[in-house]
């Protein structure tokens, strides 16, 4: 099996922290929906 | 004449108490003396309510805001968030955990089932607090019946184990 | 035709439930070491007895197969069963000999929560335990979260076993083609997550005061608690302890982190950068999660301002959210008090939370519940059987769906996904009806009910060590069926009576 390069585990690095963020920008997402729906239904 | 002064004295008296008391400002109700375990399970009547409450403060104490820290009073059933000002705070001498039992205190305060100030927690807003018990710390004594009968087992598994590996070196 | 135990079958089983043992025994060093370093000696002695009684009860049973050879599919299905049940028992005598429960069973109770990663507690005392204690549940979570079998396999004990194990757990995907390198993918990936999560938690507990020692071990059980998905929590007050926004944020992003198919983790590893958050967010489970909570925030909130409890803003926004984001990863961390969910939130709000923790999260995660898989899979073929019936005689419709590559959406899969899915309703209503016999409200009854076979932990405040022996078993059979997802259960269940019966003699 060939070893992996650096460049790649950097990639995969990068591919998990890139859906880390997306789940931190969906709990942002979250309370967003919250105030909006709060300022509707008042 | 004096037989009348003698009486109208006590009927004075009893006159200028009697005005003192209908024309007096209402003392303010004794604030009631609760547990933490009623606290948390009060309901919206409670809410706003002057409390007097008793408890153990454990854990630690957590930063709130710039005058003000949390402690967490117990009274071994049930916990509740305190809000103290930082003088107050500073008096807490022991903290109740495993080795420890925590400064017993008396809070005064305000109660609130839903503290909008703190996004809906139920807490006590301290106005006073009184030291009631330092607290102290516990030993944990090494228990060595415990010690022994554990490393007793260890040994006894070990001996397992060897004879199973033996018997599977057999069968080899 | 069930097939049937044979006696060699049981001393193989016999043998890996003691190796099981064994390394739960081994595992309790942690909490032995912790006890020493914080001077708790007293405790010591319970670690002590409770890695003795692991030996010798491990070594005992692998007795029962001297040399064993290779293990057969429905021998596995039966360690991975009984593990859970096995383990909790050996796990829960140090907790029992700690003098915070009021009995043995009690203490199993704890063991099972904390072993399928529910977070029920039957705790006296607990802002009175020993830190070595608290260190044991959350070992115990960590374990259970990540699978006993798991770290069984990436440390190579079972090398003659190939694929038997792992598929009879929860997770039925082939995360890597080798089962190994799978184990090693998630025992690895976890621990990242958690030295991780436990950094930066320990940052913001130190500005909050706390000392060091006492700010590395809260931010580690936080950690742990939040990416099993499982709720333990070191204190009575749970997450409301540490009264920080801030920590609540870290908190919810580590559970969906937790709450998210290690599958795709791995896949994600592989693939590279490119692909990774169009192959995340193209998967009908990540969307079906992510459609299904915020519409269950959506009526929560809603719910919530029918009445009057948490009607500000800054209280839905922080409690509100926090609370569905534990609910439907069900992890059942709480920021607002039981008493606060129970009496104060409408009625409508806490039938919503019920919802909530019945779908669960991810497959292959640590979550519980139905699983968003099966959802997303039921409505995509009920959308595909309307247009089918609205379609002319002639068309043939195929519908697939995207999940961890793409599969087509048979009938198969769907009458699998519908089976499960029944079985998950079914056994929430008879814990529920369990709770209701008991002479306990039916909507209690029922939170707690769905809360423990969808192992979240989130209690109406129901269970208490004063409750009747017979509904902790239901609660603790529950927690155990959500874990394994019930086939490895029911298969061990039918097998087992199947070999009661005496062979019926062919006729000649």
């Amino acid at each position: 099996m060939p070893v992996r390069r650096k460049k790649d585990i950097a990639a995969s690095l990068r591919g998990i922290l890139a859906v880390i963020a997306t789940i931190a920008s969906f709990i942002v997402l979250l309370m967003v929906v919250v105030v909006v729906e709060r300022l509707i239904l008042g | 004449m004096r037989r009348l002064l003698a009486s109208t004295k006590p009927f004075a008296l009893i006159v200028a108490l009697t005005l003192a008391f209908l024309l007096a400002p209402p003392i303010p109700a004794l604030a009631a003396t609760t547990t933490v375990t009623e606290l948390t399970n009060a309901g919206v009547q409670m809410d706003g309510q002057q409390v007097v409450v008793e408890g153990e403060v454990i854990g630690d104490i957590i930063y709130a805001d710039v005058g003000h820290k949390w402690l967490m009073l117990s009274d071994g059933n049930a916990s509740i968030s305190v809000l103290t000002k930082n003088a107050d705070a500073q008096k807490i001498v022991y903290l109740g955990r495993y080795n420890q039992v925590g400064t017993r205190v008396e809070i005064s305060g305000v109660f609130r089932v839903d503290d909008t100030t703190r996004d809906g927690l139920t807490d006590v807003t301290a106005q006073s607090i009184k030291i009631l018990d330092e607290g102290y710390a516990v030993q944990s004594p090494v228990d060595w019946q415990k010690i022994q009968i554990g490393a007793l087992l260890l040994v006894v598994g070990g001996i397992v184990i060897f004879i199973h590996w033996r018997l599977k070196e057999r069968t080899r | 035709m069930w097939p049937r135990f044979q006696k060699s079958d049981l001393g193989m089983i016999a043998h890996y439930l003691g190796s099981m043992v064994l390394l739960i025994g081994v595992i309790m060093v942690f909490p032995l070491a912790v006890s020493v370093i914080m001077s708790e000696w007293n405790i010591t002695g319970n670690y002590l007895i409770g890695a003795g009684a692991a030996t010798v009860i491990g070594g005992l049973l692998r007795m029962c197969r001297i040399s064993p050879g290779a293990l057969e599919r429905r021998q596995a299905i039966a360690i991975t069963g009984l593990v859970w049940i096995v383990g909790a028992f050996v796990a829960a005598i140090p907790l029992w000999l700690s003098g915070h429960y009021l009995s043995f069973l009690d203490a199993l109770f704890e063991g099972v929560s904390g072993l399928t990663s529910t977070g029920f507690t039957l705790c006296q005392d607990i802002d009175h335990l020993s830190t070595a204690d608290n260190m044991w549940r959350f070992t115990m979570q960590f374990l259970g979260g990540q699978g006993v079998v798991v770290i069984a396999l990436s440390l190579g004990l079972f090398s003659k076993v190939g694929s038997s194990f792992y598929t009879s757990e929860g997770r039925n995907e082939f995360v890597m083609p080798n089962i190994k390198k799978t184990a090693r993918f998630i025992w690895q990936f976890s621990s990242i997550i958690v030295i991780f999560g436990t950094i930066l938690l320990f940052t913001v507990l130190l500005l909050y005061g706390f000392d060091p020692v006492r700010g590395f071990f809260h931010a580690l059980w936080v950690t742990i608690g939040a990416y099993d998905t499982a709720g333990f929590a070191p204190q009575s007050l749970s997450i409301m302890y540490y009264h920080s926004f801030p920590l609540e944020i870290f908190v919810m992003v580590l559970m969906m982190i937790g709450a998210v198919n290690f599958a795709l983790y791995a896949r994600i590893w592989k693939g590279g950068f490119r692909s990774t958050v169009r192959e995340f967010t193209a998967d009908i489970e990540i969307r079906t999660l992510a459609i299904w909570t915020v519409f269950i925030l959506m009526a929560f909130v809603a719910a919530i301002l029918a009445g009057s409890f948490l009607t500000d803003y800054s209280g839905l926004a922080r409690r509100g959210v926090f609370t569905i984001v534990a609910a439907t990863t069900n992890t059942g961390f709480q920021v607002l008090s039981t008493h606060q969910i129970n009496a104060l939130l409408s009625s409508g709000a806490f039938f919503i939370l019920v919802l909530a923790l019945a779908i669960g999260g991810s497959s292959g995660s640590t979550a519980g519940g139905i699983k968003a898989l099966r959802i997303g899979i039921i409505a995509k073929a009920t959308l595909a059987r309307i247009k089918d019936v609205l379609a002319p005689k002639s068309v043939r419709n195929t519908t697939g769906y995207t999940h961890l590559g793409r599969h087509l959406l048979s009938g198969e899969v769907t009458g699998a996904a519908m089976t499960i899915t029944i079985l998950y309703i079914v056994t929430y209503v008879t814990g529920a009806i369990a709770g209701i016999v008991a002479g306990y409200e039916p909507i209690s009854a029922t939170m707690e009910s769905v809360s423990a076979t969808s192992n979240a932990g989130l209690s109406s405040g129901l269970i208490a060590p004063d409750i009747p022996v017979y509904l902790k078993i239901v609660y603790m059979l529950q927690m155990w069926f959500g874990r394994l997802e019930f086939i490895a259960f029911l298969a061990v269940i039918f097998c087992f009576f199947a070999s009661l019966k005496p062979r019926r003699r062919a006729k000649l």
